[in-house]
């Protein structure tokens, strides 16, 4: 047998993993449904005018996606901080690859598809209330215009020609990675560690930015981040650009490398981890 | 079947192990014995690849246990001393943990649970801890893995179900299994174990088998002063005194676990020098 993988020692793995953890996961579901029904309300509330229009309905989504999709996914090796429920889950005889592979299914993959599923059932009903709201106030005033709200579609961005949604999910699973990874590496308060270190090592980089390589570069600024740079020369604005293929394959090692390489770091330390 | 040679282990600031060796063979129950803090706990750990050692190797199976390669879990069993069942009724725990031990046998786990007088249809969450830790020995017998690492495993336990335990270790021990049993209540295991290793201060102190000790001990109970004087270790009781003797005549005495314990910590060179001689 496999020592790394074996389907049917998955199979078996996944089905006691969603066995043990059905109840709080689907809980979990509830809570942020309750929660965005609680936000949607309240925005009704507060603006019954227009408020469901798609911008609201787009940061709720992602900003609720980011949030619980990033708690969610430091929670995931939360076993691991607690010394028994460790031992159980190291000396269970399955490999850490399939155990890693079962965090990200269901951290990375189930649920974007559960939230994404759940943020429009809210959704789709709260514009409908939002929509039968305003119409009734129309009704009411016979004031200005009844323009009902549509259904927002998380996946095409409609406020700009690039797909800018797109890119804010990238992101997103970039970001969540990072916290996957901290949920192994702090046995404790993963989350609120991890949002430490992240801000910590954020602000790190934008001090590299500006002090170290501001230092060595010509006056200027890059215009297209690392692949296009402002120069600055009395007066005149000269650009330099990376060629073509350089700049085409930074971009897609920024933006598709980042998750796959925190999950196989998550696995090594994953390996070494001892209770 | 366990080979260790030169551990060294240690916690930051804490040296638990330095250069410990052991060897233990299958067909036998190992009692290892110790003070609290003493590193049985540790000991198991690094047997079971949840703790990696600083120096030296450890061998369990043939396999490295730090690699935690399934065919290694599949074949070891460790029942902690603080251990973790799922909120889940006893079947959910046949139906979904057992299938990764190819050698558990189901009428084997319901005649442990029944001789622990468990009720079948019962949820683990309304188990008390006693209750809870006789199902995870019950599955951890009815496993049969080759190595099966209990620490403290009566410890929770009632006066009965220590006796039920007893029973049912001693009927399950085969040749082809090593039980290692980590205590520091040694009268529960005094008639179970056939090997017993006590740890001190990092390094074994003591390692023999049953028979190898009641033949060159005897345990008993003196009134013969000079026997008492020159007994390698004594231990007034309230009918006489309860002495270990060099056992010259070839008697047989049955082993007082918690005497040879104390014997062994307090004057251990002269337990030692019996079997060295």
């Amino acid at each position: 047998m496999n020592s790394y993988f074996n389907l049917n020692r998955w199979l078996l793995y996944i089905g006691k993993h969603w066995n043990e953890n059905k109840k709080r996961y689907l809980m979990s579901l509830g809570a942020v449904g309750g929660l965005l029904v609680l936000w949607y309300s309240f925005v009704i509330i507060v603006d019954n005018r227009n408020p469901l229009v798609l911008q609201m309905q787009s940061v709720t989504y992602f900003v609720g996606l980011f949030l619980t999709g990033c708690l969610f996914a430091s929670m995931q090796f939360n076993d691991l901080g607690d010394g028994p429920k460790g031992i159980a889950y190291l000396l269970l005889p399955a490999s850490l690859f399939e155990k890693l592979l079962t965090a990200l299914l269901f951290s990375v993959v189930l649920y974007f598809i559960c939230y994404t599923a759940v943020y429009y059932l809210v959704d789709f009903i709260m514009v409908k209330v939002a929509n039968g709201l305003m119409l009734a106030k129309y009704e009411e005033t016979r004031s200005g215009n009844y323009a009902p709200n549509e259904i927002i579609n998380v996946f095409v961005s409609p406020f700009s020609p690039v797909n800018l949604f797109y890119y804010v999910l990238i992101i997103y699973f970039s970001i969540q990675s990072i916290f996957l990874l901290g949920s192994v590496y702090f046995a404790k308060y993963s989350y609120i560690k991890t949002l430490i270190w992240g801000l910590i090592v954020f602000l790190v980089l934008v001090f590299w930015e500006h002090k170290i390589v501001d230092s060595f570069m010509p006056h200027g600024s890059f215009f297209k981040p690392f692949t296009v740079y402002k120069v600055l020369e009395n007066g005149k604005e000269l650009m330099i650009r990376l060629p073509e293929w350089i700049s085409s394959i930074l971009l897609f090692l920024m933006m598709y490398t980042l998750p796959p390489i925190l999950w196989t770091v998550t696995y090594f330390r994953l390996k070494e981890k001892e209770v | 079947m366990i080979q260790i040679q030169n551990l060294h282990f240690g916690y930051r600031k804490k040296k638990i192990f330095t250069g410990l060796s052991l060897k233990l063979e299958p067909g036998h129950i190992y009692g290892l014995l110790g003070k609290n803090g003493t590193g049985k706990s540790t000991l198991l750990k690094n047997m079971a690849g949840l703790l990696f050692p600083k120096e030296g190797t450890v061998n369990v199976l043939g396999f490295n246990p730090a690699k935690r390669q399934p065919a290694f879990l599949r074949d070891l069993f460790m029942v902690p001393e603080e251990f973790y069942l799922p909120d889940m009724p006893i079947e959910y725990l046949i139906k979904y943990t057992a299938p990764f031990y190819p050698k558990f046998n189901e009428d084997q786990f319901n005649r442990y649970i029944t001789e622990f007088d468990i009720p079948r249809s019962n949820s683990l969450q309304q188990m008390s801890y006693g209750q809870k830790k006789k199902v995870l020995i019950s599955f951890g017998l009815a496993c049969n893995t080759s190595v099966l690492l209990m620490d403290e495993p009566t410890n929770g336990l009632d006066i009965m179900s220590k006796s039920q335990f007893r029973k049912v270790i001693a009927g399950c021990v085969d040749e082809n299994k090593c039980i290692v049993i980590s205590t520091h209540q040694v009268k529960d295991l005094e008639s179970l174990i056939d090997r017993v290793t006590i740890i001190d201060e990092g390094r074994i102190l003591f390692d023999h088998t049953v028979d190898a000790i009641t033949r060159k001990l005897s345990f008993h109970v003196s009134y013969d002063s000079d026997e008492i004087k020159k007994a390698l270790y004594r231990e007034p009781s309230l009918r006489g005194s309860a002495v270990i003797t060099h056992n010259t005549n070839g008697d047989e005495s049955k082993l007082d676990l918690e005497l040879l314990y104390k014997a062994i910590v307090l004057n251990g060179k002269a337990i030692e020098s019996v079997f060295n001689a």
